[in-house]
């Protein structure tokens, strides 16, 4: 021990002794360019121009029986819808990431990732998966999220179907029930009071004074004597954006990492 | 810039500034008393980095390291290893005992397999009294454990009669199963629909899938399945009753 | 004797030519610092509305520019860019000009850009609360705004640039390198990401990774350097030691330039980018306690033996808490990004408590230290009440260290929650109740704090800081006629002159 000391106070005297000559400017700044550059370049520039000519992946004849590019459709006001949605700090609460099972379980989450539905031969399959590039078509950023204080939103066009058979809810329809959901979201069902769920965005109806028998564009279901509420413009883009979300597609064989997966015949 | 200076000394008029140097720095304190108390630093100190530094930083690099790890192969633009296939999760639906008879074990395997044969079998195992014939009370389930192994491995095509009814549909081929998979169902549908009391074991399952292999390509035919398989399959035969873990599928005491 | 006045009136040229530097930069730097404690005021009153609202739906909703989706981006871009940014402008300015040793001529383009800076941010802040944000993490301000902060960055930080190549020729100061870094980083960072967010069409994953790297890349490569380089200057000025090591300083220094730029990702892990880009990242993080460790070695041996100093210097003070804050960040940093633990936080509260650690427990600090070092020698006044400035201290320290446990320990066990995929969501939800709670009150324990310092920071932009030769310190004997020793004494001395 005592030697590795000596070693140690040899080294440092010499430095002491020696003491380098300061970087020139130059040098310093090529130095700062060089270890900022080189992993702006790796992270930031070449994925972010790889990932502009993503290449599509194929359905082929032999491992999914048809042979056609996979194009995932959505329907809906995405663009202006998903502005809408950030305007308004939806991703703030809300995900839209569902993450492979090494880096998260939310795969194994009932209706989160995918749901059970009978298949052509009615068998029951479970359409979970993870999110892939291909998913955000339309979108010109992906709202990821930042926490998770409501749930991931990746395929809530899905569940809100199941939730319209729920005997409690008020809402006769999606997209009723996503403006119930978003004028206040204790409105839903007619016993669930909700403290900390999703705050109220009143600023995105219309309240008026009903007029005769009412205008049919109100949403129903709220109970507030003699006013009825109308969606705006920004609320029907964001139900219609939210009502796209459905990712539980099949997707080729190529990017399908499900252990049950089988080759077509 | 600099005050405008009166001359320090009234008897002699040219010279502008002072020579007193309590006065200046007077001067100093009324226009900056803060930077006049400042401390002058010029040199860094020369203290060789400790020993502690690098050996802590060592053990950061190795915690970045593992954390790099999980990355996968650098710089290779997949978005999951090569090698990833979705973990299961399973749900509440599955716990329950994990070690028992190995009848059960092969049945409650051999339900989750069924669940696609019930689509044309029915859920009870009754058939559609149409075009699927039932497997309950059928002596093509409850009989020789080979023909019951080629129907599911390569379907049916052809009359085939079940319980004094002729039916002539096409099953399809249920293949690739793996011999667990082909013994759970087999156990099933025996014992789930039927009664038959003993099991389906792997390694007869496995001489299954040999037969299978070795025939040619396609549905089999009732008069095949007469002429070249009415046996039981080859293999050690199993009480029914051994205790087992479910997971393995292997020996084990209970609990 | 010569000699002795040779040196003594070098002594005082310098004193006076200090004090001019300090004279030409009085009216940037102090709008700088005014305005930023203005607008770190409104940043912390929206985040204990937003903070409120995460446990409390129900508080002020209903207001559709108080609707929680609004408030929480807006409370964090005014922090950001409305006092981080500020704050630091303010100390890159005059430490790069006193440490260059030369005055400031272009006082007034600063400042006229200062005031483009916050009529940025008031837009923006409007924008956002209006719903006019962009959607995308640290870059909501409406999409229309951010070239005007880059050109009115420019017009601020230019000079500072210009000083340094103009300065004589000598050593340079490691508060030095920092600060030249951080000039020469933020463009770079600021640039790329909106430009590759808001103005190239690239693929939306692409998008928010380079966003989600934004983030870090503005923590550790423009506020973590400026915070280092006020430190690295207070330390060894108010101590009068010179800075413990050179070699650790360029280790610690050049380890930041090497990872800090890699950090970032990890809020994508698991999704559709290249699998390497978020552990990296996340490895990236990591690795960042190792220039935590080489700083906080340096700079507290630096302190080592002068614990009264640091007990009664208002600079020292704040400083040592930053760099404590700082070793802090940094184990928190591989504590939370190890995969195993990734998992559970990546979308919790935990985010946000490092964020809020690396911002006010760290940078906030350190520019807290370096405003109660500048303010005095800008106004030649010096800080009214020590008992302001204690409050200020102890109040946002009992805050930071609330904030770090509740929503870093909170946001551990909402993330475990989380991840019990068998359990129904609300239990997730239930768990973080507590821990928000917890952080509203840290917020409003800082917001309480930052009051005394606004109001004492805007009694000396009223010039009506005390006139004495004696600083305000933290500790000290009492004098008869004032806590800090004899008031008037520089009116005496006037009068003397007279």
């Amino acid at each position: 021990m005592g030697n590795l000391l000596m070693v140690r106070r040899t080294i440092s005297i010499n430095f002491i002794l020696r003491k380098p000559d300061p970087m020139t400017f130059k040098a310093f700044i090529l130095a700062l360019a060089l270890s900022f550059g080189v992993p702006w370049l790796l992270i930031i520039v070449v994925p972010y121009g790889k990932m502009r000519n993503l290449e599509a992946v194929h359905f082929e004849m032999d491992s999914d029986g048809r042979d056609e590019v996979y194009v995932p459709r959505r329907s809906g006001r995405i663009t202006t819808g998903s502005a809408v949605y950030g305007a308004n700090g939806c991703y703030v609460c809300h995900t839209q990431l569902i993450r492979a099972s090494y880096a998260g379980s939310e795969l194994g989450r009932p209706d989160w990732a995918g749901f059970r539905i009978k298949d052509e031969n009615g068998v029951t399959i479970n359409t979970a998966r993870e999110t892939t590039p291909y998913d955000y078509v339309g979108e010109s950023f992906a709202h990821v999220g930042i926490m998770r204080v409501g749930p991931d939103l990746s395929n809530v066009a899905g569940r809100i179907q199941g939730y319209l058979d729920d005997p409690l809810t008020k809402a006769d329809s999606p997209e009723n029930w996503l403006y119930l959901h978003l004028y206040n979201s204790s409105f839903k069902t007619k016993t669930f009071n909700n403290v900390a769920g999703c705050p109220s965005q009143t600023h995105l109806f219309e309240e008026r004074v009903v007029r005769g028998q009412g205008s049919p564009e109100a949403v129903p279901g709220i109970n507030m004597d003699g006013v009825e509420v109308l969606p705006t413009g920004d609320a029907r883009a964001l139900v219609s954006y939210l009502l796209s979300l459905r990712k539980d597609d099949a997707v080729p064989y190529s990017i399908n990492y499900s252990r049950e997966k089988k080759k077509a015949e | 810039m600099a005050d405008s200076k009166k001359p320090a000394d009234s008897s002699r008029p040219d010279l502008e500034d002072s020579t007193s140097v309590v006065e200046r720095h007077e001067g100093l304190l009324a226009q900056g008393a803060a930077q006049a108390r400042e401390k002058q630093v010029a040199e860094t100190g020369m203290e060789p980095v400790s020993l502690w530094v690098f050996v802590a930083s060592a053990v950061v690099l190795l915690v970045a390291g593992g954390v790099l790890g999980a990355g996968g192969k650098l710089f290779s633009y997949n978005p999951h290893p090569q090698d990833y296939t979705r973990t299961e999760f399973a749900s509440d639906a599955d716990t329950g005992p994990t070690i028992g008879p190995i009848l059960t074990a092969l049945s409650k395997r051999g339900k989750n397999i069924y669940a696609k044969c019930s689509g044309c079998h029915g859920s009870t195992g009754n058939g559609d009294g149409n075009q699927f014939p039932p497997l309950a009370g059928s002596d093509w389930v409850t009989g020789s454990t080979e023909r019951l192994a080629q129907i599911i491995l390569n379907g049916l095509s052809g009359p085939i009669d079940v319980a004094g009814k002729t039916y002539n549909g096409v099953m399809p081929a249920q293949a690739p199963l793996t011999a667990a998979e082909l013994a759970a169902v087999m156990t099933f549908v025996r014992n789930e629909f039927n009664d038959v009391g003993d099991i389906v074991t792997v390694e007869q399952a496995a001489n299954a899938l040999k037969i299978y292999e070795s025939r040619p390509q396609g549905q089999i035919t009732v008069k095949e399945l007469n002429d070249k398989h009415d046996k039981m399959l080859e293999g050690e035969p199993v009480d029914p009753a051994t205790m087992v873990d479910f997971e393995t599928l292997k020996p084990a005491a209970a609990e | 004797m010569g000699s002795d006045s040779d040196s003594q009136t070098k002594l005082h040229d310098d004193m006076e030519l200090r004090a001019r530097i300090d004279r030409s930069l009085r009216h940037p730097v102090m709008f700088f610092f005014a305005s930023g404690a203005a607008w770190l005021a409104v940043a912390l009153v929206l985040g204990f509305i937003s903070s409120y609202q995460s446990h409390d739906t129900r508080f002020l909703s209903g207001v559709g520019f108080l609707n929680y989706g609004r408030v929480y981006p807006a409370h964090v871009n005014v922090l950001i860019y409305g006092w981080g940014c500020q704050a630091a402008f303010g100390l890159i300015v005059w430490l790069m000009a006193r440490l260059s040793r030369k005055e400031c001529t272009c006082a007034g383009v600063i400042l006229t850009a200062g005031h483009i800076w916050n009529l940025g941010v008031l837009a923006g802040m409007l924008g956002i609360l209006s719903g006019y944000g962009s959607g995308k993490p640290w870059m909501e301000f409406p999409s229309a705004i951010w070239p005007l902060f880059l050109v009115s960055y420019f017009f601020i930080t230019v000079w500072s640039f210009i000083q340094f190549r103009c300065s004589e020729p000598g050593k340079t100061y490691v508060a030095q390198w920092y600060l030249l870094a951080a000039l020469f980083w933020f463009p770079w960072v600021y640039l790329t990401a909106h430009l590759f967010v808001f103005v190239f069409n690239g693929h939306p994953v692409m998008a928010a990774g380079v966003n989600a790297w934004f983030k870090y890349a503005l923590i550790f490569l423009f506020f973590t350097p400026v915070a280092l380089g006020t430190s690295y200057y207070l330390a060894p000025k108010v101590t009068g030691r010179p800075v413990y090591s050179y070699p650790l300083a360029l280790f610690g220094f050049w380890a930041l330039a090497i990872i800090g730029p890699w950090a970032g990702m990890q809020k994508l892990a698991g999704g559709p980018l290249p699998q390497f880009m978020p552990y990296v990242g996340a490895a990236a993080t990591v690795l960042i306690l190792i220039p935590a460790l080489a700083v906080g070695v340096n700079i507290l041996m630096t302190l080592r033996g002068h614990e009264a100093e640091v007990g009664s210097s208002p600079s020292l003070r704040f400083t040592v808490a930053g760099i404590a804050s700082f070793l802090v960040l940094g184990l928190v940093g591989m504590g939370l990004n190890t995969p195993s633990i990734l998992k559970m936080t990546q979308f919790s509260l935990t985010g946000y408590g490092f964020e809020i650690l690396a911002i006010y427990g760290f940078f906030s600090m350190c520019a807290f230290g370096g405003i109660y070092f500048i303010v005095p020698r800008v106004t030649r006044r010096e800080w009214l009440s020590r008992r302001f400035i204690g409050w200020h201290f102890w109040l946002t320290i009992y805050g930071i260290a609330t904030v770090v446990v509740c929503s870093i320990m909170g946001g551990l066990f909402h993330g475990a929650a989380q991840e019990a995929y068998n359990s129904a969501w609300q239990d997730a939800a239930k768990i973080s109740y507590a821990y928000t709670v917890g952080t509203t009150v840290a917020w409003g324990l800082i917001l309480f704090g930052s009051l005394f310092f606004l109001l004492h920071l805007l009694l000396m932009w009223a010039r009506l800081g005390r006139r004495s030769q004696h600083p305000t310190l933290l500790q000290g004997e009492h004098h008869g006629e004032s806590p800090h020793g004899p008031e008037d004494d520089l009116d005496k001395l006037h009068t003397a002159e007279a």
